[in-house]
């Protein structure tokens, strides 16, 4: 990268740190800090499953499998073993990438809407997993009490909840910022070039099996470990987490930010949580502006917030950064 | 004194259904050569051409040696990675990437070594060589058809390969960038890479192949340098029917 594209990146980075830094110094209400935790947790989720979705284009429903699988580590370590709550993050994410190796099956396979299909079952599988584990998993009363995180004597959610903003924040940079490295590396160029051409791509020595295990793993741990914080956030983890509506929602907002973008997911998730909780009285009309809302963006910017930002005017340091020899794709820098 | 063989297929057959589609093919292709394959469509040209490279068929029957070493059942990226690489009948480049990216893809993964890593320098001289000049960073969806196959050759090229299968680089092309097309081919082969050639376009075998095969009906007719095959009454009969010649 130039120098000047190096400068812009490291301070893009930066204000994106201030801004989750200061945001909850701006929003102090515990609503309006509940919808930022919202955010920072769907951004994240919306992250590692971009990867697969929009990156990779693997038609991957087995994302929010990983999140439950997440959740139901976190919430039986914690419950149940007297493991160091802080321990049960990183280790639900060691499960959802177990889960994915069994997920990932299909995918060895199957092509297109044959691996959603798949994986979406695979889904469905783990909702019945948990109800016939009862004793572990809590069936169909799923798992309560699950102790809230502390730090110290500290508990995250003194304060309007702010340490669990921090917390949820902190993952969301990591997971965006794991994306972006992703999608610089040669790993992020072979998967573009597997979901442009498979044959083309596997006759220039790249394997598909293999890159997209990789990222397959890689989006589950970031599931895992988005499910493990939903997990502490609401101290209950039930079969919810397998649900249609998660499902519905992260999709809603990937494609209304812009599916294979870095920022776009975290712009969707942005705007389906502050409209969401806008219109929280408005019953089933809620679930239909959403829709609404989601075609209008798409009919007007087919590739998103995303794309409609790539669609403003450039300014010329970022033409000078978009020079660079780096795998960014071309979609990046438009 | 003959070069070695560095590619030979023996006896391979694929059907498909009960379509026959290569009927037992024998071809050797020696080290530093330029073999052409020619034939109507439908021949069993590609597919040949698939079969060799693994992408996305084996063969039923048959063997193809490499280098020296059998390869029918090995998968495409070993293939690729043992160094015969390929290039294909439509102009196929990565179109989400730069034309930049699309020769480091050749470059981070073509390569012998189990990691991925890219030579700048590398990149640089196949985009080069293949005389594609302009910005390489703009978007490879937006090429021309010639600068697409050059992309296409320069994405082979990149990591060195012993031998280049070429799927009718010359389709579609004007005489203009047909004779291009040769002189950069030809350019190519001076350096030493070994090359196996599909084309339509008969000139363009004549001007590069010291020797070639027709294959008709999944079948080799003829094999020979390229002024006597193409003038051997099975090729005419192929390409024109019987009695096609008078």
């Amino acid at each position: 990268m130039s120098a000047m594209g190096n400068a812009r990146a490291w301070s893009g980075w930066t204000l994106y740190a201030i801004v989750l830094f200061v945001l909850p110094m701006v929003f102090t209400d515990p609503h309006t800090r509940l919808l930022l935790i919202l955010i920072t947790m769907y951004g994240m989720l919306a992250q590692g499953w971009n990867l697969t979705l929009g990156f990779a284009g693997i038609f991957n429903f087995a994302q929010i499998a990983f999140f439950g699988v997440g959740a139901y580590t976190t919430g039986i370590l914690a419950t149940r073993t007297g493991i160091d709550p802080w321990l049960a993050l990183p280790i639900s994410g060691v499960s959802a990438v177990l889960a994915s190796l069994v997920a990932f099956l299909p995918v060895l396979r199957l092509r297109g809407i044959y691996v959603g299909l798949a994986t979406y079952v695979f889904s469905q599988l783990c909702i019945y997993l948990v109800l016939g584990q009862a004793g572990l998993t809590g069936g169909s009363n799923g798992i309560v009490g699950i102790p809230r995180l502390t730090l110290g004597e500290t508990s995250l959610r003194a304060d309007g909840r702010v340490g669990y903003y921090y917390l949820g924040a902190a993952l969301l940079f990591a997971a965006t910022l794991l994306v972006r490295l992703i999608t610089r590396s040669t790993l992020g160029l072979s998967l573009l070039a597997i979901r442009d051409n498979e044959a083309l791509a596997t006759s220039r020595g790249v394997s598909r099996v293999r890159q997209h295990l990789i990222v397959f793993m890689i989006g589950a741990a970031v599931a895992g470990v988005a499910g493990g914080f939903n997990a502490f956030l609401n101290g209950v983890v039930s079969t919810d987490v397998f649900g249609f509506g998660y499902l519905t929602l992260l999709l809603s907002m990937i494609f209304l930010g812009g599916s294979g973008s870095v920022y776009g997911p975290i712009a969707g998730a942005v705007v389906v949580t502050v409209v969401a909780d806008a219109l929280q009285d408005a019953g089933a009309w809620r679930d239909i502006a959403i829709a609404m809302l989601i075609l209008v963006v798409l009919w007007v910017a087919p590739k998103g917030l995303a794309g409609l930002a790539r669609s403003l005017p450039v300014p010329p340091l970022r033409r000078a950064g978009a020079a660079a020899p780096t795998p960014t794709t071309v979609k990046e820098k438009r | 004194m003959t070069a070695p063989v560095l590619l030979a297929a023996e006896e391979v057959t694929k059907s498909f259904g009960s379509l026959l589609a290569v009927d037992r093919v024998s071809i050797e292709v020696r080290r530093g050569e330029v073999f052409g394959l020619a034939g109507p469509n439908g021949a069993g040209k590609s597919t040949l051409f698939n079969l060799l490279t693994g992408i996305p068929i084996r063969p039923d029957s048959g063997k193809v040696i490499f280098d020296g070493q059998e390869v029918q059942n090995r998968s495409p990226r070993w293939i690729a990675k043992a160094g015969l690489k390929r290039t294909f009948q439509t102009e196929a480049v990565f179109e989400s990437l730069s034309v930049r990216d699309n020769v480091r893809v050749g470059s981070a993964y073509g390569g012998a070594g189990r990691t991925a890593r890219w030579d700048r320098a590398r990149c640089a001289e196949a985009l080069e060589r293949v005389e594609l000049g302009g910005d390489w960073d703009r978007p490879a969806d937006g090429l021309s058809l010639i600068d697409r196959k050059r992309l296409m050759i320069a994405c082979a090229l990149v990591s060195g390969p012993s031998l280049l299968l070429l799927d009718e680089p010359a389709a579609g092309l004007d005489p203009a960038d047909q004779e291009a097309l040769i002189r950069l081919l030809a350019g190519i082969h001076a350096t030493g890479t070994t090359m196996v050639i599909i084309e339509h376009v008969l000139s363009v075998l004549e001007a590069l192949a010291g020797r070639m095969a027709v294959l008709d009906s999944g079948k080799v007719i003829v094999t020979g340098a390229p002024a006597e095959v193409l003038t051997d009454p099975r090729v005419v009969e192929a390409y024109l029917g019987p009695g096609g010649g008078r």
